[in-house]
């Protein structure tokens, strides 16, 4: 088992590593520089004609003057060996100050998110199972698909408004205004929860569909198995027998799908938060991108890749002490 | 199969026989072809996906006006339901009311006040705006509009700009779709070389490659999409905008599919007729093609079907947001960024109509997929 | 007791002294009580305790003293009268005397963005205009006055007035933010240009602690109204900033190193910025830890409020317990004790927390398209949405005649093309579908018509009627002849390619997707690019777009006649008006750059020669009219739809808002109409 989570381990760095590259390549992308735009803005309304010497006289401050590969090993040494991912130009601070916090609101969304969708899935997967050819399994199966089909940015705007205007839920943003900067406390995380609600249901929406889809369809196939038939011929009651074999097997997948769904999340968020209004990572991401300001978005999607990486690496050992045969396959 | 003739079909006996024999003696492709039919909600979706594929070739045509025509007698104007009866009674041929535009005075809010003494006829092929179909043949025919040439047929009603919702929503069809063809298709062969590649090579490239793969799959997509969108040169024309933007659609979604191809190269390497081919001092690139892909081209169409959904699903995210196509490009995604406000929920909501082709696209796709997946496994014929 | 009772005996003294003076009347704008004041609104403290014959007595918010502990740095608070100036500014409310407490929650885009709407609620200025947009009335000033030829303005201030963090501010407070910041070039680089005359730095003198003396090297008749219109604060605190430089603190140097600063730019630039630019993220933001080590979170203000925190969502700020202003029975303003600034970058967002009746505020970026759905929520919502006047929202195209093409730079530097591409614009359809009808079809010129004398509707009333044929008519005269697909050709063969690159924070999109469409018809091949604001103006600034479209703000009377840029070329880097090169020309004697044109060169000369005359007088009128002459001749500007309304909106709660005269930044948003004495109904 120890060798297995290392080889993880030293699987999870290598690919890190090529993923920081990447992520480094686009940040590069965009053509020009922030100097020109920090340069106006540095001026603007002073009267100060900006000249390309000023221009320049930035790029070199800012080091954007180095080669690309001094400016890479520069941002992921500082970022590796100081935890500085660089400068965030359009909030003129590091972007580990614009970052800082959100960090944790983007997990509180994640993991609100992924609980919604195992809970709801589920059990409503096993009960498609089951109940397989019904009415009820073909209401499902028709919801599932709706589920993949709808763009979560709409249902987002239109959950966003049915929630204001006949709920009178808050929005745009994780707290009310009277807990933002207080002290965390049991009303603070209630209040977070009910912010939290709106934006989880949407993203979840897409993966309940898709969770209940693979649910059902191992369950369907557990179900098949000579083992349960033998069981249910034994007489144990179904409840338990449901419970005993199908049902544990059948978990398997999910588990094994923890990065996907987290992928899938963390993909759909920039958009849904946009549309909500809600400032955390993946709006900033959005935010970043729009503004050219690389730095913050390069940081964000290292980050974003890094939980998913480390999800899978969780997956990946879960699945292991759930069901050894997979470390020989490995 | 076409050599079955009806005089031996009169037993039932002989039928089965018959039956039997055209089912050992068909191709893989008919089938899979039988096997599809079969499925009745894919037939459906293919059905009104072909609909959707012919509205786009021909949008000239289908819509009646084009997608930035105007009407500024109808501004913010809800879909005009062809009737055939009203106060005045009925008539065979279904008309509308003509309508004006007025502006609330308080809320400043432009309302149109139908008319309901006039009736404007409407029409089948009328003349109207001069067009080119398929991009050469000259026409001003449209499938439908109202005989009035001054007056304008809405049926899903226009934006703020007076801009008829069904004929932009026609030719963002068009756009959207070919789209997430291009895009397919891009992927597609992206995904044959590394696939291809991988699984014909195995060992050290095949680790190489594989862990490329694995490092775009690990980013989050959409935000790895909307980075490469970003750094497009803004003085792109919307032609170049559109073009990279497939290309960006296709640079990304290949790794599903190269797995798939790597894992079944891998798994046929060894068969024997395989061997004979290097043996004999083929190609790898025609032992690849011509000897290993046609034991699961099945799968790859599938694979193919389902990544529509996601290519069409990532163009509408990106326009939504303003990172993919732009206006006056019309897209599912440009159409509906223009929706996005609350103040078209509360005062004209027909502009989400275009919301209901995604939808119906994804759908469709979806379902033609797994109608797919079920007739190209042989083994679900067992049930 | 002998100290107590002296202390007695005063009180009763003061009481026996003045048995005649009676508490001071109520008195409000809607109600003078037959008094009548100096200027507009307002009254000194002495001639408000003689005209009402009535001795002021002060009072102060309940929980100010609760307020001042969030303020990082601040000590204990003394008694209110001593914290007042010994000559408070004394403010009429508009409608009744507020009562203290509650909170203006308000919107901004973001750190940078969007948030003047709210500096602007809390700024104070030497000066200020009054909500006739025609008066100029004091402010932190008591008094102003005049040499006879304008190169000498003299400042009064307030005996006695006070920083936020309770130090006196005086004249020597101005002449530091003059000499030792914004023309210390250890501090700031490059001295701020709209701060040099004629190119040449004034020289402000503190004649003593409440008097200044501004000498200008040329006459600057007009430069009160930047005082009276800009966001720009025109003092520092000297006792907090002066500290880091060597010149006031032989232990700076050590100083600066415990703080963590660099040098002396490094410690000014991280409390004040490095211009006078207000919306700077505060230490705050910048640097939270070197603010706990220092002990103080932002610079001394005398503004009505000040931040006490700010992170990535938002700012909040508390009443300022040194605030110079009371109103008229005595209470120290401004009412309101807490300032909730968030940031929304999202317009529906915005809309819907208004709708939701969450927004005491707002004004800024909001959008007349929205009015309708704004309109319809407000009984719902419990808000106001009212549509007030604007100045400055004209929007424009602006063809770059200094193209880096060579051939369109000759195409669009001929007025024939302008004026047939002005022709082609269906105004009345524009304004009808873009401004609900509201607007006003006009051209525009380097200044808006209503703010100035000598610019008519008649002289803007030129080529702006839709005439196709007319427009067509010029075009082919200029040779630029259709070709076979009905592109019209350049002289080099090529389809006449424009692109409009524009950003909806200034232009509408729906206005330029109709301009495009005019356009097409006329032969044009019109492509339209959105991009955001800071690439539309990277993109203007560095000579990369075809053509400036932007809003026309920056142009009223009072801001042209004391700071020509914006009626000139290229304008502000914020608002672009394009033709750098036609500056670098004049600005390098012809070495370098593109030539302008005779009557353009002269517009240059005219336009400083325009700042040294009075606003209004027959020399200024003059030059004026020939500015604007030379502008309308040349058609620099598309004019599209002029005296556009706009919304502003404020929860039914808020009281004392007057309706605005004008909502426009270049008389900088709220501060005419006195937010201080805004409270809320609770």
């Amino acid at each position: 088992m120890l060798r297995f989570v290392l080889e993880r381990l030293v699987g999870m760095a290598i690919t890190m590593l090529l993923v920081s590259m990447m992520v480094f390549v686009i940040m590069e992308l965009p053509p020009g520089d922030y100097a020109d735009r920090y340069a106006f803005r540095k001026y603007s309304g002073t009267g100060v004609s900006v000249t390309e010497a000023d221009v320049q006289a930035i790029r070199v401050e800012l080091g954007l003057d180095q080669p690309m590969v001094v400016r890479y090993f520069d941002w992921i040494g500082g970022i590796v060996l100081h935890g500085d991912f660089g400068q965030a130009f359009a909030f003129e601070t590091s972007v580990v100050n614009v970052i800082g916090d959100k960090v944790w609101l983007t997990l509180a969304i994640l993991f609100t998110t992924l609980i919604i969708t195992y809970v709801i899935s589920i059990p409503i997967g096993i009960y498609a199972a089951v109940k397989r050819g019904s009415a009820a399994d073909y209401g499902l199966t028709i919801f599932s698909y709706l589920g993949l089909a709808l763009p979560n940015f709409l249902l987002a705007l239109i959950l966003l408004y049915f929630a204001n205007r006949w709920f009178e839920a808050d929005i745009g943003g994780l707290f009310s205004s009277q807990y933002k900067d207080a002290p965390w406390s049991l009303a603070k995380l209630w209040d977070l929860v009910a912010h939290l609600w709106l934006p989880a249901v949407v993203l979840a929406w897409s993966a309940v569909a898709y969770q209940i889809q693979t649910m059902r369809a191992t369950m369907s196939d557990e179900l098949n198995r000579l083992s349960v038939t033998a069981a249910r011929a034994r007489g144990v009651p179904e409840g338990k027998l449901l419970w005993k074999y199908p049902a544990r097997l059948a978990i398997n997948p999910v588990v094994s799908t923890i990065g996907f769904d987290v992928n899938r999340i963390f993909s759909e968020l920039p958009i849904v938060a946009a549309v909500l209004g809600l400032t955390e990572l993946g709006e900033l991401l959005l935010r970043a991108y729009l503004d050219l300001d690389m730095y913050v978005a390069g940081a964000i999607l290292l980050l974003l890749t890094f939980i998913i990486v480390f999800m899978n690496f969780i997956s990946d050992i879960l699945l292991a002490w759930l069901d050894p045969r997979i470390k020989l396959g490995a | 199969m076409s050599d079955v003739t009806p005089d031996k079909l009169n037993t039932a006996d002989e039928r089965e026989r018959q039956k039997r024999l055209k089912y050992y003696s068909a191709s893989q492709w008919t089938l899979i072809w039988w096997r599809f039919r079969r499925h009745r909600t894919a037939m459906i979706a293919s059905a009104i996906l072909g609909l959707m594929a012919l509205m786009g070739v021909f949008a000239e045509f289908v819509a009646p006006y084009g997608p930035t025509t105007r009407d500024a007698r109808y501004l913010d104007g809800p879909p005009q339901i062809p009737m055939f009866c009203d106060q005045n009674g009925c008539s065979w041929q279904p008309f509308v009311h003509g309508v004006t535009t007025q502006r609330d005075p308080v809320t400043l809010r432009s309302v149109s006040v139908p008319d309901p003494e006039s009736r404007i006829y409407v029409v089948l092929f009328p003349a109207g705006e001069d067009v080119e179909l398929l991009g050469f043949i000259p026409t001003n025919r449209h499938l439908f509009g109202l005989d009035d040439p001054d007056a304008k047929l809405h049926i899903w009603g226009t934006d703020s700009l007076g801009r008829d919702v069904f004929s932009r929503t026609v030719y963002a069809t068009r756009t959207s779709l070919s789209i997430g063809v291009l895009g397919v298709l891009i992927s597609f062969v992206l995904a044959l070389m590394i696939g291809g590649v991988a699984g014909y090579a195995g060992g050290m490239t095949d680790n190489v490659i594989q862990r490329g793969t694995e490092v775009v799959r690990v980013v989050p997509i959409i935000p790895l999409y909307m980075g490469l969108s970003a750094a497009m040169p803004k003085e792109w024309s919307t032609t170049q905008v559109y073009f990279t933007m497939t290309l960006i659609l296709g640079l990304f979604g290949w790794p599903t599919l190269a797995r798939r191809i790597r894992s079944q190269l891998l798994s046929i390497r060894g068969e024997d007729y395989v061997v004979a081919a290097r043996l004999a001092g083929a190609r790898p690139s025609r032992i690849i093609g011509h000897h290993m892909l046609p034991s699961f081209t099945g799968f790859i169409i599938v694979d193919l079907v389902i990544s529509f959904p996601y290519m069409i699903l990532a163009e509408t995210a990106l326009s939504f947001v303003g990172l993919g196509l732009r206006p006056p490009t019309v897209s599912w995604g440009v159409l509906l960024q223009e929706a996005q406000s609350v103040r078209v929920i509360e005062q004209t909501p027909w502009l989400f109509i275009p919301a209901a082709f995604v939808v119906v696209a994804v759908l469709a796709f979806t379902v033609i997929g797994d109608g797919l997946r079920d007739a190209a496994d042989p083994y679900s014929e067992a049930r | 007791m002998p100290f107590k009772s002296v202390l007695l005996s005063g009180a009763a003294l003061a009481v026996l002294a003045s048995p005649a003076l009676a508490n001071c009347p109520p008195v409000t704008v809607s109600d003078m009580q037959g008094l009548s004041t100096d200027y507009p609104q307002q009254f000194e403290l002495a001639e408000f305790e003689e005209k009402a014959a009535c001795a002021l007595t002060f009072s102060q918010n309940p929980a100010i003293a609760d307020l001042n502990s969030r303020i990082t740095g601040n000590g204990d608070l003394g008694d209110v009268a001593e914290r007042l100036p010994a000559e408070p500014l004394v403010v009429v409310p508009y409608d009744t005397i507020g009562s203290y407490g509650g909170t203006i929650t308000g919107l901004s885009r973001g750190t940078e963005s969007g948030t003047s709407d709210l500096l602007s609620i809390r700024h104070v200025n030497l000066v200020r205009y009054s909500d006739d947009l025609q008066t100029i009335v004091p402010n932190v000033a008591k008094s102003w006055s005049w040499n006879d030829d304008f190169t000498e303005l003299t400042f009064e201030l307030r005996e006695g007035h006070k920083w936020s963090d309770g130090a006196p501010f005086t004249a020597e407070d101005i002449t530091f933010w003059y000499h030792d910041v914004l023309m210390n070039p250890n501090v700031i680089e490059k001295a701020p240009g709209r701060w040099l005359f004629d190119g040449k730095p004034a020289t402000v003198e503190a004649l003593d602690a409440t008097t200044v003396k501004f000498t200008f090297p040329v006459a600057q008749p007009n430069i009160l109204n930047r005082w009276a219109i800009d966001y720009g604060q025109t003092f520092l605190p000297k006792h907090f900033l002066g500290k880091y430089l060597d010149k006031y603190n032989a232990d700076a140097a050590a100083l600066r190193a415990e703080h963590g600063f660099a040098n002396e730019a490094d410690a000014v630039n991280f409390f004040y910025g490095n211009s006078d630019w207000k919306d700077v993220p505060s230490p705050l933001m910048k640097d939270g830890e070197k603010v706990n080590a220092i002990g103080v979170a932002v610079k001394p203000t005398l503004e009505s409020h000040i931040v006490v925190e700010e992170n990535t969502e938002g700012r909040r700020l508390v009443a300022n317990p040194y605030f110079h202003m009371v109103d008229t029975v005595g209470n120290q303003l401004p009412y309101i004790s807490e300032i909730n600034e968030e940031y929304v970058p999202e317009r529906e967002v915005v809309n819907l927390r208004i709708m939701n009746g969450d927004v005491t505020w707002k004004q800024q970026a909001m959008q007349l398209n929205d009015f309708p759905l704004l309109k319809e929520n407000e009984a719902k919502g419990n808000y106001t949405a009212a549509l007030a006047p604007t100045l400055g929202q004209t929007p424009f195209y602006s063809f770059n005649r200094t193209h880096k093409d060579p051939v369109l730079r000759e195409i669009f530097a001929d007025p024939r093309f302008s004026q047939a591409l002005s022709m082609g614009l269906n105004r009345d359809e524009i304004n009808e579908i873009v401004y609900l009808g509201q607007g006003k079809p006009l051209q525009t010129a380097a200044a808006e018509h209503v703010t100035v004398p000598f610019l008519s509707e008649d002289d803007l009333s030129v080529f702006i009627d839709h005439d196709p044929a007319k427009a067509n008519a010029l075009l082919d005269e200029m040779g630029l002849a259709r070709g076979s697909n009905g592109i019209r050709q350049r002289p080099d063969g090529k389809p006449l390619a424009v692109r409009i690159v524009f950003a909806s924070q200034g232009t509408a999109s729906q206005l330029h997707e109709l301009t495009a469409g005019y356009w097409s018809d006329l032969g044009l091949q019109v492509d339209v690019r959105e991009v955001t604001s800071d690439e539309y103006r990277a993109a203007a600034n560095s000579n990369d777009v075809d053509l400036m479209t932007w809003k026309n703000d920056g142009v009223s009377g009072p801001n042209i006649s004391q700071d020509a840029t914006d009626a000139l070329f290229p304008g502000d880097p914020f608002n672009p008006k394009g033709h750098a090169e036609w500056a670098r020309w004049i600005e390098t004697n012809g070495a370098q750059g593109i030539e302008p044109p005779a009557d353009i060169k002269r517009l240059f000369e005219a336009a400083s020669e325009f700042t040294q005359h009075p606003l209004g007088s027959e020399k200024s009128n003059e030059l004026g009219a020939e500015i604007m002459k030379i502008h309308l001749d040349n058609m620099i500007k598309i004019g599209v739809v002029s005296e556009i309304p706009e919304p502003y909106v404020y929860t039914n709660a808020l009281k004392n808002v007057p309706p605005l005269t004008a909502k426009a930044y270049d008389y900088y948003w709220t501060y005419p109409y006195r937010p201080q004495q805004w409270f809320l109904d609770q």
